[in-house]
């Protein structure tokens, strides 16, 4: 698989759910699975089997790091690639998020324009490093 | 048996041998001549008396010998022993035969015998001696004497036969020769050295080895004496004593020139003096044994060569004065002393000599005789005697003046026996030892032993001595002694007194009392005082009087004090006898008619302060010793340090009380680490009640403060407090303490430590301050800035990102007013974003927060990218933007973003502020201490009153331009903050209508130059080598993989392979784990700063992060894996392999 193609995204917040659907499938031309919190995201991600998964941190019940690990949990996802997505982005957070697992973190506001490219990149490198 | 048979009284009379016939009571019925003269008797004393009467030493072994003769038994021995009663011995060939009645009963014995004492004596001496031997009985008589022994001392055996031993040898050391008699019969044997006076006038020495002769009965029965001539050696001995006594003395005058003739060699040496005394040069003069002759006055030639043929065929020192005929006419008087040398067998074969000039100074002989008198005068008077030992004989001789110091009242020297004897048995080891290595390495330091005096006490002698050689053989140990009783007891009393000085919980007052009296005592003085001198007046500080009569406080004029002397002096003075001394007519004396007096000037803080002393109505019997004045002096600087340190305490004590009431009002908590090697602290009531515990409800101890330690502080907290010490780094930690109910509170930790001499911690005095309201409140501050960013970043998103995706014009095309009006909405928006992203970023700056990821960046590159983020604004404000075209080939280490985000600023400052046309000029320039990089524009510029407050938050210049308000308020402090985080500085240029500059500043520590361009990764120089120190396998397969075939990677899992792997191969890079196995990574940092004096670069790649400030410069950066991407690693890991010239600098801290 050279090309991104499918992206699950877990976002809590309606507004940049629906903006950031438009720039990844619209403009991006991406299959996007989208989910508003992390237990929806734990039920229903396994069966979109995406290859990337992109994560919001600040959010209801599980936050995005919760998230993560229960994601992990799940055997076909241990290993897709994860992207946090947050305004939340100081260098020690950021920090913490790749400490997690994180291959890259995007920083809101994003420029819906240019998304789905930024999220390619992200995934093409990740493939070449090996994770 | 009829025993008036004529021819019985005929055989009886002339038998040949000694027989004796007994009854059964052992009583004589008849001898032979022979037996009453083998033994001394008469027949008529003897007849009917009893055997055991006439002889009743006979021993009782013998006697049941008798009594199994008469049981019947025939006995006999081939030599047996018999001790006289005068105490002689002889040996017995006898055979006990019983004779028997009529009837067959046994009627007595009878005894044959035969001394044959002299062949059962030279069976023993040859056991013993080949020399001279000779055999005396107990009363010391010669009993038998052998030829070599009689001719040794002149005479024959048949001269000394019977007479006793004292009449051989010479009277002088009669003493010696009983005394080692007596040693030869308490100890078995003995040696001694003796002169003998032979007939013909001739002197021989010889040493006497005694051997005592035991009986069976383990009595006394004589000795044997064993002769060896040593008349040589003595002599020689005797010759080279004086003759380095007598070179010791006249090099002490200097000035003396030294010539000996070796008559085995034919040579002449003359020493310097010598050569200058003849006016020749060494240079051109060789003297020989005839040309020296020729300086002689010819008067005088005669005279000399009798003096020295006199001297040597009499072996004897020679001494006269003769005149020296110069080459240059002139004269020289020159006295000339010397000896002869002798060798072995007394053969002369050198004359040493010297010459000394008394041309001028006749009476310098005299000088040196008067030297040689007064010292010895000095010696006498100082106590000092001499000895000598031989190590041959083992004897030596010290002298009298040992019996006098030990009150031993005896007429002959004290032999080495004597002084052994009276050697304290806990130092006889010792000297033994001195004299041991004495006579091994020929110097040893002065031995102090103790000395038994006749009354019983001990005194103390301080032994030095000197090994005499020839051949280079000791042949002789000499030297001095001296009583040093009075130095012990005054070092005694020094000591005695130190230790009630430094007695701790004593009070001062207590101290000086006792020290007063001790002292007191030691000078046999009845008075002793401590003293302030303060203009006129003397009072009295400390007093120990008989009667009390003097106190604390009394004060005296100081002119009517002995202490007048002494105060103003720099000496000590003492006056054993006032009266006679040049202070009688004192108004002291006459006040308080004090006889004796000694004092010293005390000093406090280096200031004369008072005096100590001592002073008594009655003269003292001895005047004062110079140990005396050294003890006073000592007791007043002992005295004026106690009064400093008192004063000091006071002092410090008043500051520590004015302290603690300071700390009381202020929230700050004292604590002391008095001994930084000891778990025990002090915590000041303040301390306890900041963590809510009453004074001393818990211990005060370094392992309790780690206990209330928040467990994530500990570390760090710990860490600081190395670094203080090992680095002496100032000691500023903020951590939690636990209190005691149970909450941890925030504290901020200060503290200086005290070092030694040694660069050692001893002392540590800190302080914690309750920082707690300003933590939570910072912690507060940032969370809330934190979150409220983050809301109002989340409306954004969705604002920007809607009016983003309208304005793509993918979902329905724009009329031109909408499409103006989304513009002006994006571009609020952004500055909205900006807004919250400085606001952010300020608040981080102040919090210390912001974190900076210090890497090398090339100059040309970094300017070219902030170019090209900025062309597209320029070119919005419709500016010239360029970069200019001689950037210098450099690196810059710093964080690329950040130096971006300044560049951005500056840029986009001189866009908005430059009027359409408007030039913008990026340059760079290297200058001696410094890199500037500077944006430059040819707007407006900002007014002089103005330019210092452009810095400042959320100020904009009013420069009338609408466009001026699409800033923050915030970009140039940010700017000038991250400047300010590279150690560099931000300034600004400007002139009204010419333009602005502004310059970003970097220190060269933070800039690399580079040769020609940009790296090439890999291509160039050999292949480099890395060193990957890590246990994780996972880690070490993805770096090989990582680096492929860029470099070598040699991978070890230990400390200990890592430092072998040092050093055999060298590296070009170590990337280091922290947390191995065997031990922590940082024993590799320490091993390559110990062995290595330029260690390759080592880049941290672990776990945890670390501070950069522990690690020395070539540790260039460092990883914390969870944060560092693989490409990032890569680059830095390339970078330093490839840029030595930035890796060298050792400044590339990550």
């Amino acid at each position: 698989m050279d090309e991104l193609n499918t992206v699950g995204y877990v976002e809590d917040d309606e507004d940049i759910r629906a903006i950031a659907e438009l720039a990844l499938r619209d403009i991006g031309g991406l299959q996007v699975g989208l989910f508003e919190n992390g237990y929806t995201a734990v039920e229903g991600m396994a069966q979109l089997a995406p290859q990337m998964i992109i994560l919001d941190v600040m959010m209801p019940g599980l936050n995005g790091l919760q998230t993560l690990e229960k994601l992990r949990e799940i055997p076909s996802l241990e290993s897709t690639p994860v992207i946090f997505m947050t305004a939340k982005a100081q260098p020690d957070e950021i920090s913490q998020y790749k400490a997690a697992g994180a291959v890259d973190v995007v920083i809101k506001p994003f420029d819906p324009m240019t998304l789905a490219d930024t999220i390619r990149a992200i995934w093409a490198r990740s493939k070449r490093s090996g994770q | 048996m009829d025993l008036t048979q004529p021819f019985v009284e005929e055989f009886l009379r002339h038998a040949p041998s000694a027989i004796a016939m007994f009854d059964r009571e052992l009583r004589y019925l008849m001898v032979t001549d022979r037996w009453l003269s083998d033994y001394g008797l008469e027949n008529t004393d003897i007849i009917g008396r009893s055997h055991y009467e006439i002889f009743p030493e006979i021993p009782n072994d013998w006697r049941e010998l008798h009594q199994r003769t008469l049981d019947g038994e025939t006995l006999s021995a081939e030599a047996d022993a018999f001790l006289r009663q005068d105490g002689s011995l002889d040996w017995v060939r006898w055979r006990n035969v019983p004779w028997y009645e009529a009837d067959g009963e046994v009627g007595g014995m009878i005894m044959f015998t035969e001394v044959i004492t002299d062949q059962v004596f030279m069976q023993k001496a040859m056991e013993h001696a080949v020399g001279g031997v000779a055999r005396l009985n107990a009363g010391g008589r010669f009993v038998f004497v052998n030829e070599t022994y009689a001719g040794i001392l002149g005479r024959t055996p048949k001269d000394m036969m019977g007479r006793p031993f004292s009449d051989f040898f010479a009277a002088d050391d009669l003493p010696r020769l009983s005394e080692a008699m007596q040693k030869m019969q308490a100890s078995g044997n003995a040696s001694v050295v003796a002169g003998s006076d032979m007939p013909d006038g001739e002197k021989v020495h010889a040493e006497i080895t005694m051997v005592a002769d035991i009986s069976r009965e383990g009595d006394f029965a004589g000795h044997f004496s064993f002769l060896e001539d040593v008349t040589a050696r003595v002599t020689r001995e005797e010759a080279n004593r004086r003759q380095t006594e007598w070179l010791k003395m006249t090099q002490s005058m200097g000035n003396i020139g030294h010539w000996f003739v070796d008559f085995r060699q034919q040579s002449v040496y003359w020493s310097d003096e010598v050569f200058r005394i003849h006016g020749v040069s060494p240079d051109t003069f060789k003297p020989d044994l005839d040309s020296a002759i020729n300086f002689y006055h010819p008067d005088d030639r005669k005279m000399v060569e009798e003096a020295i043929n006199a001297a040597i065929s009499g072996r004897k020192p020679f001494s006269f004065q003769l005149r020296i005929l110069r080459p240059d006419g002139t004269m020289r008087w020159v006295s000339s002393d010397g000896e002869c040398r002798l060798d072995e067998n007394g053969t002369v074969v050198a004359i040493f000599g010297v010459f000394q000039d008394i041309t001028h100074s006749r009476a310098q002989t005299e000088e040196l005789r008067r030297v040689k008198e007064q010292s010895e005068l000095a010696m006498r008077s100082a106590a000092v005697g001499v000895w000598d030992f031989n190590p041959y004989t083992m004897k030596g001789y010290w002298s009298d003046l040992l019996n006098e110091l030990l009150g031993r009242e005896r007429h002959e020297a004290p032999t080495s026996d004597d002084v052994l004897k009276w050697t304290h048995p806990e130092d006889k080891d010792a000297l033994a030892k001195y004299i041991e290595t004495l006579y091994q390495s020929g110097k040893a330091a002065a031995k102090v032993a103790r000395f038994r005096h006749a009354d019983g006490h001990y005194v103390f002698l301080e032994i030095r001595g000197d090994a005499i050689h020839e051949d280079g053989k000791v042949v002789k140990l000499t030297g001095s002694f001296a009583d040093i009783s009075e130095e012990k007891k005054s070092e005694a009393l020094r000591q005695e007194l130190w230790k009630i000085l430094i007695l701790q919980g004593v009070r001062q007052s207590d101290k000086f009392t006792r020290v007063l009296e001790k002292a007191s005592e030691y000078f046999g003085m009845e008075i002793g005082l401590i003293s302030q001198v303060e203009g006129e007046t003397y009072t009295v500080l400390h007093a120990v009087t008989p009667d009390n009569g003097l106190s604390t406080g009394d004060t005296f004029d100081y002119q009517n004090t002995y202490c007048e002397n002494v105060f103003e002096a720099d000496r000590p003075k003492a006056f054993h006898h006032v009266g006679q001394s040049e202070i009688r007519l004192h108004p002291c004396y006459k006040h308080f008619s004090l006889e004796a007096y000694i004092g010293a000037t005390t000093f406090v803080a280096g200031r004369r302060y008072g005096t100590v002393n001592f002073s008594s109505p009655l003269p003292r019997r001895k005047p004062f010793s110079s140990m005396d004045i050294l003890l006073i002096e000592q007791i007043a600087q002992w005295v004026g340090y106690e009064i400093e340190r008192e004063q000091n305490i006071a002092s410090l004590r008043e500051s520590e009380e004015r302290f603690a009431l300071a700390a009381k009002g202020s929230s700050v908590g004292i604590w002391d680490w008095r001994d930084v090697t000891v778990d025990e602290e002090f915590w000041s009531d303040h301390f306890y009640s900041l963590l809510g515990y009453a004074a001393g409800e818990i211990e005060a101890s370094i392992g309790n403060f780690r206990e209330l330690l928040h467990p994530e502080d500990r570390k760090q907290a710990f860490d600081a407090l190395e670094r203080h010490f090992a680095r002496k780094t100032a000691y500023h930690v903020e951590y939690r303490l636990k209190c005691k109910d149970g909450q941890y509170k925030w504290f901020l930790g200060t503290g200086q430590a005290i070092w030694d001499s040694l660069g050692r911690p001893r002392r540590m005095i800190g302080s914690i301050m309750d920082i707690h309201e300003r933590k939570k409140a910072e912690h507060l501050k940032s969370e809330f800035v934190s979150t409220v960013s983050h809301e109002l970043r989340t409306p954004m998103t969705s604002i920007m990102g809607s009016i983003s995706l309208i304005r793509s014009g993918r979902f329905g095309d724009l009329d031109p007013k909408t499409a103006q009006l989304l513009d002006i909405a994006s571009k609020n928006g952004d500055r909205l974003v900006r807004l919250i992203n400085d606001i952010l970023d300020i608040e981080k700056m102040e919090a210390g927060r912001i974190e900076f990821t210090m890497k090398p960046v090339d100059l040309e590159e970094l300017l070219q990218e902030a170019i090209s983020q900025n062309q597209a604004f320029a070119d919005k404000h419709q500016s010239v933007l360029t970069l200019e075209s001689d950037i210098p080939a450099a690196e810059i280490l710093g964080d690329r973003d950040r130096l971006i985000q300044v560049l951005t600023n500056l840029i986009s400052n001189a866009a908005k502020f430059t009027p359409e046309g408007g030039k913008i000029k990026v340059n760079a320039a290297l200058h001696d201490d410094h890199l500037s990089i500077s944006v430059t524009d040819d707007g407006p510029g900002i007014p002089p009153d103005k330019l210092e407050m452009i810095f400042d938050r959320f100020v904009q210049i009013d420069s009338g331009d609408s466009r001026a308000n699409q800033g923050t308020g915030l970009g140039l402090s940010i700017s000038k903050a991250i400047v300010e985080a590279h150690d560099g500085d931000l300034y600004v240029d400007s002139v009204v209508g010419w333009g602005t500059t502004f310059s970003v500043v970097l220190p060269m520590h933070h800039v690399a130059l580079l040769d020609s361009g940009p790296a090439q990764k890999g291509q160039d120089g050999p292949r480099k080598r890395i060193l990957h120190v890590e246990d994780d396998t996972d880690t070490t397969s993805l770096f090989r993989h990582l680096v492929g075939d860029l470099a070598d990677v040699d991978t070890v899992r230990s400390v200990v392979a890592a430092r072998n792997a040092l050093r055999n191969r060298t590296y070009d890079l170590v990337l280091l784990d922290l947390q191995l196995a065997d031990n922590r990574g940082e024993a590799v940092i320490e091993f390559m700063e110990a062995e290595f004096e330029m260690p390759p670069p080592v880049i941290i790649y672990s776990v945890d992060d670390v501070p950069m400030e522990r690690f020395p410069a070539f540790v260039l950066g460092r990883f914390v894996k969870s944060r560092a991407t693989n490409e990032m690693l890569l680059e830095d890991i390339m970078h330093v392999l490839h840029q030595n010239s930035l890796s060298n600098r050792s400044s590339a801290r990550a």
